[in-house]
């Protein structure tokens, strides 16, 4: 038994699953709602590392599925990926390359290269001919330097100093590939890529909400979760509560119910989930 | 009447598809239906795919007038197969048209306005065409074809001064028509309008020279990644002062092509 515990994919290609999808649709089983990411991501490359931001909004069809999706992924320390196309298969595969990753990590005792990211997620991609919709951009600080990829589902791959995905990702690209210097400082690659973001998620409809961004060097990893909301959610212009007796009270009834303490417990109440922003 | 253009005759041949059983009667002053003659005939008379199309025509609203910029190609589907056709036409002294798309029904729009220009012409009158007259007879006759089922695969970009104010307005191939102080038409929609709205919308009004700038910058991004482009292009600028054509060709940078690698 040899002592790297990662899966070795069997040879071959697996469309196991498309025999089963047509009996069930010939079945009348009803396809599955695609929720697509319907996405802007952007990564630019800078004189110390990379600076990456996504949107935050999920759609399925016209409708805005979910407001705050976080489409950066971590895939080791050193090493994000963004995430375009079918949610899914974007949260998925990468969870899947994390695991790997991780794993090879710890047999090969050093920190994973972003060449091997991109390597094994295109490897896998393209046993599925294009079927798993990841359109992803891995970004990573390694020890030759720090990396941008594009990988299309189909499996082929970009190394590019800077690169723009999804609905949105003209727009971002045009706004990038306009001011796009090699070197630039921290604070001019943190303008640019909100520049290019704002652009995308103020023009596409299917990108929008909020401007997520990380900064990824040799040393830090700042996380901006948001770095700007783009639409505000406005205050409410009146109060709609309903006074009392709007709702006419025909009658009332008062009971005792019995019960008995079981079991008593003391919970502390710092550290509290926070709501769900739906700005 | 001086002019020779008529919306409501045949489009087809009249001359080598002769009419033997005299079906086209001479006194017939309604439109021939263009199904019943396909189907007798056997022939395609309408545009269905645009054959030698023009990439993006990109303009915008500055401080004194209106800036326009459209590359010299035309595109025989991916051949750059003619490669100086100006597509900006100036109509008058304060009204410019601009046109993209299939350049046949471009060409077929502009003898119809050169011929509308010639009859005022002839009255000597002194009145001339005003960019809202001619956007909005264009309008019409985009969704007239479109209503025959015969649409003219053109966009059409109208520009110009109109009562003292700049004018820019655009008609797609169904008649869909309005007036923005930004249009890109094409490819340029996706690449270029977001980006330009955001400049534009954040800062005060440009002058004549900033304009021709951003206009540069906007045709180099262009260039870059549509696959249609053509480095050489045509600006026009309409001012109170008159109207400008320049002929430019795009400066790419290339400095970043070592760094990229799609292998390993």
């Amino acid at each position: 038994m040899s002592g790297l515990a990662f899966e070795q994919p069997a040879g071959g290609f697996v469309f196991d699953n498309c025999r089963r999808n047509e009996i069930l649709l010939n079945n009348g089983a009803l396809p599955g709602k695609i929720h697509k990411t319907g996405t802007t991501i952007a990564a630019v490359t800078y004189k110390d590392g990379v600076v990456i931001a996504a949107d935050s909004r999920c759609t399925a069809g016209n409708i805005i599925f979910d407001d705050n999706v976080l489409k950066i992924h971590r895939l080791s320390d050193n090493i994000y990926a963004l995430g375009a196309g079918t949610s899914a298969d974007c949260d998925f595969q990468t969870r899947l390359l994390e695991s790997q990753l991780e794993l090879l990590k710890l047999n090969q005792d050093r920190q994973v290269r972003v060449a091997t990211a991109v390597r094994k997620i295109q490897q896998h991609l393209f046993r599925y001919q294009g079927y798993l919709g990841a359109y992803l951009i891995i970004v990573g600080v390694d020890v030759t330097g720090s990396h941008i990829a594009t990988v299309h589902p189909h499996g082929s791959i970009a190394f590019l100093p800077f690169v723009a995905s999804g609905s949105g990702g003209y727009t971002s690209l045009s706004v990038i590939e306009d001011r796009f210097k090699e070197n630039m400082t921290e604070d001019e690659a943190k303008q640019l890529i909100r520049d290019a973001l704002y652009a995308s998620t103020t023009t596409d409809l299917y990108s929008g909400s909020k401007i997520n961004m990380f900064v990824l060097t040799k040393e830090k990893l700042d996380k901006f979760l948001p770095y700007e909301i783009v639409a505000v959610r406005t205050d409410k212009q009146a109060d709609y509560t309903l006074a009392k007796g709007t709702t006419e009270v025909l009658s009332t009834n008062v009971k005792k119910i019995e019960f008995d303490i079981v079991n008593e417990k003391v919970k502390s109440t710092t550290g509290s989930n926070e709501a769900m922003e739906l700005a | 009447m001086a002019s020779t253009f008529n919306p409501f005759e045949a489009n087809y041949d009249t001359i080598n598809d002769k009419d033997d059983f005299n079906i086209g009667n001479s006194n017939k002053n309604y439109t021939i239906d263009p199904l019943e003659t396909e189907a007798e005939r056997n022939i395609r008379t309408r545009t269905v795919t645009p054959v030698v199309t023009g990439s993006s025509v990109t303009a915008f609203i500055f401080n004194g007038g209106v800036i326009l910029a459209a590359d010299v190609l035309g595109s025989y589907g991916s051949l750059a197969k003619y490669r100086n056709l100006p597509r900006i036409h100036q109509v008058n002294d304060r009204t410019i048209l601009a046109l993209g798309g299939d350049l046949s029904d471009a060409d077929y729009i502009k003898e119809a306005i050169d011929a509308k220009i010639e009859e005022d012409l002839v009255q000597e009158d002194g009145s001339e065409m005003t960019p809202l007259a001619l956007y909005a007879w264009c309008t019409r006759l985009m969704y007239y074809r479109r209503t025959q089922f015969n649409p003219l695969l053109t966009s059409v970009v109208v520009a110009g001064i109109e009562n003292n104010e700049p004018f820019l307005g655009r008609i797609n191939d169904k008649g869909s028509a309005f007036k923005e102080f930004l249009i890109m038409t094409g490819i340029a929609n996706h690449l270029a309008q977001g980006w330009i709205r955001t400049i534009l919308e954040n800062s005060n009004e440009l002058n004549k020279d900033q304009a021709e700038r951003l206009m540069d910058r906007i045709v180099k991004q262009l260039f870059y990644r549509d696959c249609r482009a053509f480095a050489r292009y045509r600006v026009c600028i309409v001012t109170k002062d008159g109207v400008e054509f320049k002929a430019k060709e795009v400066q790419p940078d290339w400095s970043l092509a070592p760094t990229l690698r799609n292998t390993e």
